[in-house]
């Protein structure tokens, strides 16, 4: 199983729910511009309209790619205001290396018009019902590559 | 390690702003619309809302769902600024008294739009993004009010609606 970085980013009211997205974008891209910063960007309103309904609060952002897979929550009103839990330090890697995805956590009842609205914008960006960890369907895949026997070169 | 929590007008700035955003997406939803298109204008939107506040101009944020065929009213949705910002206190977003009002003022038909008006007072800067315009009339409608709905240390929103007699 790949290893998993975690990052917790102060919102509101620290900051608002579109400058917190800007600030995930910022440390996502290093900084540098590009598609992967401009595909981004490109879903700023639907992300921000999820920072804002505190989606990200106990249901993490992922970003998985080539590297560790990146975890991140958003902490919000008087923590956020603290800085209680709150790290925003630079990644030691590119989460975003080769062919990156990005699952956002969404409310049930938003899902629907959130992924068509998303759709729009990015293949890469999709949203899940926060309710789901994103991770059982992984885990899965991981445990079943465990066993998995390469049997042509087995036998071969 | 002991953490200070300042208050500060911006963060009650912030907390407004976000919360009126997140409710008037809640009532696009609730009353059967789509609000890609009003999210997609979320960061004009916030630095309208959030500039007039920090200014203490912003008075009303209106949400007018119309019909587009006839460009009259269907329901129009309100909230006014309350100015009692005092550094202390709680903060608070009554989203299910909302959500019981949206409802009660029933879903709008599939080929209705929306869109977002503030009213600030006389002499207020311009804000990239925003112009003049006239709200649609009320004539033949009657306002129900919902009380305080967002709230950070006294600077607040109260809600409202027009639906048609």
């Amino acid at each position: 199983m790949s290893s998993v970085v975690a990052r917790c980013f102060a919102s509101v009211p620290a900051r608002s729910s579109d400058a917190t997205w800007t600030a995930i974008v910022e440390m996502l891209t290093r900084g540098q511009s590009g598609t992967d910063r401009d595909e981004l960007l490109a879903v700023i309103g639907t992300a921000s309209s999820l920072i804002a309904d505190q989606a990200p609060k106990d249901a993490a952002i992922i970003v998985t790619c080539e590297g560790p897979r990146t975890r991140i929550r958003c902490i919000y009103d008087e923590n956020a205001v603290s800085g209680s839990g709150v790290n925003e330090s630079a990644l030691g890697f590119d989460p975003l290396a080769g062919e990156w995805a990005m699952s956002l956590p969404c409310p049930a009842e938003d899902l629907s018009w959130v992924q068509a609205s998303l759709a729009r914008h990015s293949a890469r960006v999709t949203a899940r019902d926060l309710s789901d960890t994103g991770e059982a369907k992984n885990e899965a895949t991981t445990a079943g590559a465990a066993f998995e026997i390469d049997a042509k070169g087995f036998f071969g | 390690m002991t953490m200070v929590a300042v208050n500060t007008y911006t963060q009650s700035v912030t907390y407004v702003a976000d919360n009126i955003l997140k409710s008037l997406k809640d009532i696009i939803r609730l009353t059967g619309l789509d609000p890609s298109a009003f999210v997609g204008d979320w960061e004009s939107s916030h630095r309208g809302i959030s500039g007039w506040l920090e200014s203490q101009d912003l008075e009303k944020v209106i949400l007018e769902i119309f019909a587009p065929s006839t460009n009259t009213l269907i329901v129009r949705w309100d909230l006014d600024i309350a100015y009692g910002w005092s550094g202390d206190g709680g903060f608070y977003t009554d989203t299910e008294q909302l959500k019981y009002h949206i409802r009660k003022a029933g879903i709008a038909p599939a080929d209705a739009r929306y869109r977002l008006v503030l009213r600030h007072r006389p002499g207020a800067c311009d804000i990239a993004g925003w112009s003049s315009t006239t709200l649609r009339s009320t004539d033949g409608f009657s306002r129900q009010s919902l009380g305080s709905t967002i709230e950070h240390n006294g600077l607040g929103a109260s809600g409202s609606y027009w639906r048609k007699n």
